[in-house]
């Protein structure tokens, strides 16, 4: 069963289209939601949570219709909002307590999920402190709680990193990748930074003014391209000229040499001999991955073959 | 994994304990259940419970306020030698009491409804398996709840204190038991109204101060200005101006159901908010039905209200 899937689905505001007939069919894991801001990144999360209806199109995750089984949607999924949403006056105990049994646990059961949530994203003793006195990431920890406090099936979480310093935003990122991987919960994750994306997530969609602009597994986006790279621990300018002169495309980048035509047996050998004759140290010798950062420059021309090559 | 470095204060959220995660396979009671975890929590803070000591104070002081007037009837009732002693009527309760429901209303509204949307927990609440609607008249009866404390309780305690005062208990309640439907229906209407109201200006009002500030005036400016239209002119328009107070409402409810609607003469219109209804000359039975329907458009409109909210 596809975690989300959606069909030409369309969302109008009375001066603004945010969704335009987005059709996505999504697989199990964790998921990384790219856009700039205003993209529809926020709209397509509250049409799946089935808070607002499409202008036209359908919507289902976990195979229940968002737009007509809104309740039973939300009792299976968990939702964590960019915003600070946390009642200064409560403590984060009690506050998971309610937002448990706000799904449906009962009390007893909401007091264990309660502790076992805030024990999973690493609040102990201050759990019982007034969540007014917390910091950020105190904060982002809670609101990771919340919406796992009923153990759902999928989690959306809106810039999960947001406002924290860069170890809690490698603590965070470490979380949401237990929470998907280990635990077998689906995480759609929204993010603006590709390099975190990146690091956790299996899959990716990418929306830019309500369309679909690309989708697929990251492995297959970052797929290895036709790009050799090679690196020596000097004269690198020679070994650039000799490789030249029998005629393959080279570009001297510091230590390091990019030669196109990595697919052909010939080119390694080449390579080899060069290497040889003018006896070198060669450090590596690699077929060079994609980074997503690399598709999203405008006038990357490998980003026109990957999108081809995933959808 | 390691332990966090026992530095001061928020040192030991800096590491994340790896201890497994426990799924849950237990039961799951929707929407029913979540709402009236809704619904007991904002009960309870309505009268302070789970939070500071502030709210529980402010609470507190408001309830022994209302209850005021029927504890002194209580003490007198047991104390002087007279067989049957009414210090205070019930007809006249609430509008002895008015302002305290005010007050009530105007503290308890902005908490109920107001800090859900400061703090943006409201998005959070969306996410649950309940709808909007459902939030919505969850908050209002839990408000609705709360004022029943102050009008039906100190109302069945005098009841109960005249019983005890009377020379012949029973008698006493046999004589009087058509009282306790009149004192539950009129005090219920009165909650609805007043509850619905309370949240509906509360869901419009962002800031706290705000909401205090206009339920206060909403019910106290209108009470005083329809108070002053109606004494002081006199044609047929002007007396549909009354039902622009709610507190006017509630005397002529209240005083109808009791069957204790004064006479009308010309001094009646300068007397009090009572006298005033009686003075506007409309069917009696208007009075409750004005209420009810004044519950009814304000929840709608709360409804409404939460509908567009995402």
């Amino acid at each position: 069963m596809p975690l989300i899937e959606t069909n030409g689905l369309t969302k109008r505001y009375s001066s603004v289209t945010a969704l335009d007939g987005l059709t996505l069919d999504v697989d199990p894991g964790i998921i990384g939601l790219v856009g700039p801001n205003g993209a529809g990144k926020s709209t397509l999360i509250k049409i799946l949570l089935g808070l607002v209806d499409a202008t036209t199109g359908t919507a289902e995750v976990l195979g229940l219709d968002a737009a007509r089984e809104g309740l039973r949607v939300r009792e299976v999924v968990g939702y964590m909002p960019e915003h600070d949403c946390l009642p200064p006056d409560q403590s984060a105990t009690n506050f998971v307590i309610h937002m448990a049994r706000m799904s449906g646990i009962p009390p007893a059961a909401a007091r264990e999920r309660a502790s076992e949530v805030l024990r999973h994203v690493g609040l102990f003793e201050e759990r019982y402190r007034h969540m007014g006195g917390y910091s950020t990431g105190m904060k982002q920890r809670v609101k990771l709680a919340q919406a796992l406090a009923h153990d759902p099936q999928l989690l959306f979480l809106d810039e999960p990193t947001n406002g924290l310093d860069p170890q809690g935003r490698d603590e965070m990122l470490d979380l949401v990748e237990r929470t998907g991987h280990e635990f077998g919960i689906s995480i759609v994750m929204s993010s603006h930074l590709l390099s975190e994306i990146e690091r956790v997530c299996d899959g990716l969609i990418v929306i830019d003014e309500g369309k679909l602009m690309r989708t697929g597994r990251i492995a297959e986006l970052t797929d290895e391209t036709a790009v050799l790279a090679v690196e020596v621990e000097w004269d690198a300018d020679r070994l650039a000229e000799m490789l030249a002169d029998r005629g393959l495309e080279v570009q001297v980048l510091g230590r390091e040499l990019e030669i196109a035509g990595g697919g052909s047996d010939g080119v390694h050998d080449a390579i080899l001999e060069a290497v040889v004759a003018l006896n070198l140290p060669l450090v590596r010798m690699e077929r060079r991955r994609r980074t997503l950062e690399e598709l999203f420059r405008p006038d990357a021309d490998g980003a026109a073959e990957a999108s081809n090559g995933a959808g | 994994m390691a332990q966090a470095e026992p530095t001061p204060g928020a040192g030991a959220a800096g590491t994340i304990y790896d201890l497994g995660y426990q799924g849950y396979d237990g039961p799951r009671r929707g929407r029913r259940y979540a709402l009236w975890s809704l619904y007991v929590l904002s009960v309870r803070n309505a009268f302070g419970i789970g939070r500071g000591a502030l709210p529980k104070v402010m609470a507190f002081v408001l309830l022994l306020f209302a209850h005021s007037l029927a504890i002194i009837q209580l003490i007198l009732g047991a104390v002087l030698p007279v067989d049957e002693f009414e210090f205070v009527s019930p007809e006249d309760y609430y509008g002895l009491i008015q302002f305290i429901l005010v007050l009530f209303v105007a503290a308890i509204a902005s908490d109920i409804v107001g800090n859900d949307r400061r703090t943006n927990t409201l998005a959070l609440y969306f996410s649950r398996p309940i709808e909007r609607d459902d939030y919505a008249l969850a908050k209002i009866a839990a408000l609705c709840s709360g004022l029943l404390a102050l009008t039906v309780l100190p109302q069945l305690l005098m009841f109960a204190g005249n019983a005890l005062g009377a020379s012949d208990g029973l008698d006493w309640v046999r004589d009087n038991a058509d009282e306790l439907p009149r004192i539950i229906a009129s005090g219920v209407l009165l909650c609805l109204a007043f509850g619905s109201l309370g949240v509906l200006i509360a869901s419009y009002a962002e800031r706290r101060a705000f909401a205090m500030i206009s339920v206060i005036a909403i019910f106290l400016v209108s009470f005083t200005v329809v108070g002053v239209v109606v004494s002081e002119i006199d044609n047929d328009q002007m007396r549909w101006a009354i039902f622009l107070s709610p507190l006017h409402v509630v005397d002529g409810s209240t005083h109808y159901i009791f069957d204790a609607l004064p006479a009308v003469d010309e001094l009646s219109r300068r007397g009090e908010p009572a006298d005033q209804v009686a003075w506007a000359d409309f069917p009696g039975y208007v009075w409750p039905f004005a209420l009810l329907a004044t519950s009814v458009v304000a929840s709608a409109l709360v409804v409404r209200r939460y509908r567009g909210s995402v």
